[in-house]
């Protein structure tokens, strides 16, 4: 693999796996109230 | 949420396109249009289901009613019903050959065959006048078991069938992925190494980022894979409560999808085609398209893995595995607006709803099965499940943001919002860079492909004929959800319920 193949598969994985990483901590750390109210016109 | 957006085109659309657009240089507009395309447009959506939602509506025409107090609101809508219900047949239809395959995979059916034979194995089924490999009634048998799946999901409701499905499905579809993935970075080379498939999945070609065509399939790219402009996202959005976030949940869904495509499904097909057959098969193969990518050479590739007839049978179980279940936890999801909206307009009982839509359903994917060959699904994958979403996304822009108020589009993204979001930078990109996007990518498309598609420039002249009865079919289901918009409607101001 080329130095240049790399580094832009080492960019598009760092970037995409950094975003989702980020985005699950936050969402992990945030406090998540799991009541959830009936849906709008459908039955659950 | 996660589970609607990862569907096949992550595993067999995005590995192409990114071959066919520059390699490495590819994943620069792609970047560029998931940050200015893709994630506004998941917020909108988001926004505006769960702004619809606040008022009883689960589908589109009640959404846009809601933000846009004017009549025609409601029929501009009907892009919510009908894209999501013209997708989800066909989609049913090819995700029944992933159901199939996973059979045959199982029962060594394809094992020994040559890469003649594998595609004989796949033409005949495509094709019911030439059952020299599958018998007429195979691929009726698989439809029809693929349909009886999701509407058994679907008829559980949200969270004993939809939530309970994506809970078992997409660690599954993740695990199978990622034992694929190492499988196939770990093994010897042949024709080349799998590295060198990398390697020419990721080479940056810089001349290709002058080219027009290669940012516009970026932004394509994003805007299929998110399942955007669709009206699912905004369906299961409307069951969240007016203080639930939004922008972080929104953005995780992106980011998960983005993970699924470009670490799993970029790692997969066309590293392992390479690895078998080398670099320039792979080329031929990745123009041939992503169903015989699927299909025919991932089943040449397992027949040639180390470790015999067990190892052949478990890798095909896992990939057309993954594919079903990335294709199932996206088509529940495409019934579920059709499914809200009978159900909140007309009062229906959710057996009632999940009955007429799958009698719909096993009607008209018949005729996908019947008429496969001569382009009846092309058509539909083009107007509806191409075209149609373009045009739904920008009715989208225009009624939250543009009609509603930039302002209170941004305020309505905000609200109980896990994350910072900067309000000016969010306003102008919602007001103008994402709407100016989705317009070029319209007009582009228009004038490259709608205008030669509507006319049938090269198409057989025996093609001509099931394509415009193919059209026929849809314009019909267009007004008559059109009609049944009015229907609603008429029904609500005579029931005295809020329009």
């Amino acid at each position: 693999m080329t130095d240049r193949a790399l580094a832009f598969m080492v960019f598009a994985w760092a970037f995409v796996l950094g975003l989702t990483g980020w985005c699950f901590y936050r969402l992990l750390k945030a406090d998540v109230d799991d009541d959830r109210l009936p849906p709008p016109g459908t039955s659950l | 949420m996660a589970g609607n957006a990862v569907g096949l085109g992550n595993f067999l659309r995005f590995p192409r396109q990114a071959v066919a657009n520059g390699g490495g240089t590819f994943m620069i507009p792609y970047f560029i249009a998931l940050l200015l395309v893709g994630i506004p447009l998941m917020w909108v959506e988001w926004g505006i289901g769960r702004r619809g939602g606040q008022a009883g509506h689960g589908s589109l025409p009640g959404q846009f009613s809601t933000l846009w107090k004017h009549p025609v609101a409601k029929y501009l809508g009907v892009m919510g019903l009908f894209n999501t219900l013209i997708v989800l047949i066909y989609y049913c239809y090819i995700e029944s050959w992933t159901l199939a395959w996973t059979f045959f995979s199982v029962a060594g059916s394809m094992r020994g065959l040559d890469e003649q034979g594998m595609k004989q194995f796949l033409y005949s089924y495509q094709n019911l006048s030439d059952p020299s490999v599958h018998a007429v009634w195979v691929p009726f048998l698989f439809f029809a078991a693929t349909l009886g799946l999701n509407f058994f999901v679907v008829s559980k409701g949200i969270s004993a069938g939809i939530e309970r499905l994506a809970k078992i499905g997409m660690p599954i579809l993740f695990l199978f992925a990622a034992l694929l993935v190492i499988r196939v970075l770990t093994l010897p080379p042949a024709a080349a190494s799998p590295w060198e498939g990398l390697n020419f999945m990721y080479t940056p070609d810089w001349a290709a980022l002058a080219r027009p065509s290669v940012w516009l399939a970026a932004a394509g790219q994003i805007f299929f894979t998110l399942s955007v402009g669709m009206g699912t996202l905004s369906a299961y959005a409307s069951y969240l409560r007016k203080h639930d976030d939004i922008a972080l949940s929104g953005l995780a869904t992106a980011a998960t999808n983005e993970t699924a495509e470009v670490v799993l499904g970029g790692s997969l097909a066309i590293p392992a085609v390479v690895t078998f057959f080398g670099v320039g098969a792979a080329v031929t193969i990745a123009q041939g398209g992503g169903f015989d990518l699927g299909f025919i050479s991932m089943p040449l590739v397992f027949n040639q893995l180390p470790g015999g007839a067990w190892v052949a049978t478990a890798a095909g179980v896992m990939w057309f595995g993954l594919l079903f279940f990335a294709g199932i936890t996206s088509s529940v999801a495409m019934a579920t607006p059709a499914l809200s909206f009978m159900e909140e307009n007309f009062g229906w009982r959710r057996q009632k709803s999940v009955a007429v839509i799958a009698t719909l359903a096993v009607t008209l994917g018949a005729l996908h099965i019947l008429y496969y060959q001569r382009g009846f699904l092309d058509e539909w994958d083009y107007w509806a499940g191409t075209f149609g979403l373009v045009v739904c996304a920008l009715l989208e822009v225009i009624v939250f943001v543009w009609l509603f108020g930039p302002d209170n589009a941004v305020a309505e993204i905000r609200q109980g919002a896990r994350m910072y979001l900067p309000p000016r930078l969010l306003r102008f990109v919602l007001t103008w860079v994402t709407p100016f996007f989705l317009l070029v990518l319209m007009g582009w498309w228009t004038v490259q492909e709608a205008i030669p598609t509507l006319l049938m420039r090269g198409r057989a002249p025996e093609e001509v004929a099931v394509r415009w009865a193919s059209r026929g079919v849809m314009a019909a289901l267009f007004v008559l959800q059109l009609w049944l918009i009015r229907l609603a409607w008429r029904r609500r101001a005579a029931e005295g319920r809020p329009l």
